[in-house]
């Protein structure tokens, strides 16, 4: 498995606390939001402060492309792997 | 000291045309522009139907127009914190008339049509704000031009000599809220200084900012927080800056003022009361503004006696106090209101929401502790609720609470943790302790979460995410949580025990070395190297964090 993938879903785990959910639980090509994960727009909101943190990323609040990056963890991976600069 | 113009005449009298009222990407506007902008406003505000206007815009200037295109044609003005959906709702009960981002498409006046402005009286009600009051929902208060106008009056006094006539004044709080509409908007108009139309969003956008003379920031304790951990630009150079929203930690003030370099007052008050004291010193006594009374009650709460209050004699706050030489010390809020990322929100109005749902029967919210404050409910699930938790898992469900409140409340300050119980736990007296509940999400977590594992030879690597909740930040520090030295080993030699095949007991350590804190939010690589009676270990980022060797007798 690609590591980005994966330590982008032990982020998730650990800055949402999803205290019943392991990192291997996430499967990478499901929905983050509401179908699949079940994630929020609160989720979305800490996720994207802790990638900009982590990753050095600048982020488009509320845009559609954001919402693209935001699909799953495989196209959060591609966004992370294309912009990061950290 | 009195404003140069009263708020009543400030757009009637014709003196200091060329004056710059407002600065933005876009140039400035002088008081000749808002002048005619708020005449033509008001030409439009007063074809409509109704006595009451709602307001909401991003830009201050577009929102001081609106604000006193609707004084001059005889409106209240309904100031909202937020444009979502249920505030939007409570608004069309309150006000006739959607101005700014409330309505459906922004009125554009026709060019021609300009009406002349009278000055407004000093006993009208001008705006009507809400507050979080502490019996629920949030009320709405009236304030009249008299008591702006007070307020105004002793803030100037109180700021004046700290910020020179003509500085910009800028913030990164909302005009939405009253504090940000006193201090951005009101406050300079009527003495003279040009409002900055954005909000400040990101410290690097302060280098941007007007320099001569150094501008004013109006901004909270959450933008200051970065600011103290080195989030000023070289290039910012600000004159003042003021910080109301919540309490500032006393070490946090001293960083901020310190990398910003210029002084730091810290304001107390509240919607209801306005701006009450100033803090010219982190740490230092409150001082009550000019003209502004304060007492203490036997029962411990602060009382005020001021103009702006609008009554005679005094008025109660929800907030306990005790006088002291240098002026007054706060200690605490009497009520369940809490601050959630400078967002005040009744616990007590949470709580209704979620037991308003189907599948609620009891629930309690509670500020748990940590870096940051946040909230966790604790619910009795209802017969519905325990269908939906067998179904979906306490997860999904409480996502879904969570997305039925998000229509009433702002997402910042609604709930991140969910707890389903049995039953609440209560004291003899049949209350829920606060503590009791906020132990109910005790960290579950002991070890960090893996993200990626490379195994080798004798060799482990293991990526490691600290996440907040890890059980070894308990205590260790309230203010600064950091992974403790025996945390480290303890993580240390139970990867180790699983990958490799150690038998003996753990003996002693030997060279080891602690080189920089392991803090929350951070991803550390864990490297362990097993050579037959001793296990090498190395965290480190991207610099070493600690390393060492780890003895096991018994071996061979």
């Amino acid at each position: 498995m690609d590591p980005l993938q994966a330590e982008i879903r032990a982020l998730i785990v650990s800055c949402l606390n999803l205290e019943d959910i392991q990192p291997e639980d996430i499967d990478v090509e499901a929905p983050l939001f509401v179908e699949g994960l079940g994630l929020d727009s609160i989720d979305a909101l800490e996720l994207g402060v802790a990638l900009q943190r982590r990753y050095g990323l600048t982020l488009a609040a509320e845009s559609e492309e954001t919402r693209r990056h935001f699909a799953s963890v495989a196209t959060l991976a591609r966004f992370v792997a294309a912009s990061r600069t950290k | 000291m009195s404003p140069e113009t009263p708020l009543a005449t400030l757009l009637t009298s014709a003196g200091r045309a060329a004056r710059p009222v407002a600065l933005g990407p876009e140039g400035a506007v002088d008081a000749a522009e808002l002048r005619a902008a708020v005449a033509r406003a008001s030409a439009y505000v007063q074809s409509q139907p109704g006595t009451t206007a709602a307001l909401y815009h991003g830009d201050s200037y577009q929102f001081a127009v609106w604000l006193f295109a609707c004084w001059h044609a005889g409106r209240v003005v309904v100031v909202p914190a937020d444009k979502v959906a249920d505030t939007r709702g409570a608004l069309a009960a309150d006000a006739h008339l959607a101005l700014g981002e409330l309505a459906a498409d922004e009125p554009r006046p026709a060019p021609g049509a300009a009406v002349a402005l009278a000055p407004i009286a000093r006993d009208r009600v001008l705006l009507r704000v809400y507050t979080s009051g502490s019996t629920g929902r949030p009320a709405l208060i009236d304030k009249t031009l008299a008591q702006l106008e007070a307020e105004i009056a002793a803030i100037d006094a109180a700021l004046g000599p700290s910020a020179p006539p003509g500085a910009a004044v800028a913030g990164t709080v909302s005009h939405q809220h009253f504090y940000g509409l006193m201090f951005r908007v009101l406050w300079p108009l009527a003495t003279g200084r040009p409002i900055v139309r954005r909000s400040v969003r990101f410290p690097e956008e302060l280098a941007a900012l007007p320099t001569m003379p150094p501008p004013v920031l109006v901004t909270s304790p959450v933008f200051l927080g970065v600011l103290a951990s080195g989030g000023v630009p070289r290039a910012a150079q600000l004159g003042l800056v003021l910080s109301a929203g919540s309490a500032l930690a006393t070490d946090i003030a001293r960083a901020a003022r310190d990398a910003i370099g210029a002084p730091l007052f810290e304001i107390y008050g509240s919607a209801e009361s306005g701006a009450v004291a100033l803090r010219r010193e982190p740490g230092a006594g409150w001082q009550p503004l000019p003209g502004i009374g304060i007492r203490v009650t036997p029962a411990g709460t602060l009382e005020i006696a001021a103009p702006q209050l609008g009554t005679r004699g005094w008025q109660p706050t929800a907030d306990r106090a005790q006088v002291t030489e240098a002026g007054f010390e706060l200690a605490g809020r009497a009520d369940r209101l809490a601050k959630i990322a400078d967002k005040r929100v009744s616990l007590d109005r949470l709580e209704a929401a979620l037991e308003a749902s189907a599948l609620v029967g009891a629930a309690r919210v509670v500020v748990l502790p940590g870096p940051h404050a946040e909230l966790g409910a604790v619910l009795v699930a209802s017969v519905a609720g325990r269908a939906a938790l067998a179904r979906d898992g306490a997860f999904a469900t409480g996502r879904a609470l969570r997305r039925a409140l998000a229509g009433e409340f702002e997402a910042v300050v609604l709930p991140r943790r969910f707890r389903f119980v049995d039953e609440l736990p209560r004291d003899p007296l049949g209350k829920t302790r606060a503590g009791e509940l906020a132990a109910l999400f005790a960290p579950a977590r002991l070890r960090p979460i893996v993200a990626t594992r490379e195994a080798g030879d004798g060799q482990l690597r293991l990526k490691l995410e600290i996440d907040r909740s890890l059980a070894c930040f308990r205590g260790h520090f309230p203010a600064q949580p950091v992974v403790p030295g025996v945390a480290q080993l303890e993580w240390a030699i139970g990867f180790a025990r699983e990958a490799f095949d150690i038998r003996g007991a753990f003996s002693g350590v030997d060279a080891l070395k602690f080189q920089r804190i392991i803090a929350p939010g951070m991803a550390v690589t864990l490297t362990l190297e097993w050579r037959g009676t001793t296990l090498a270990f190395r965290f480190e980022s991207d610099t070493p964090h600690s390393s060492g060797r780890i003895l096991f007798a018994g071996e061979p």
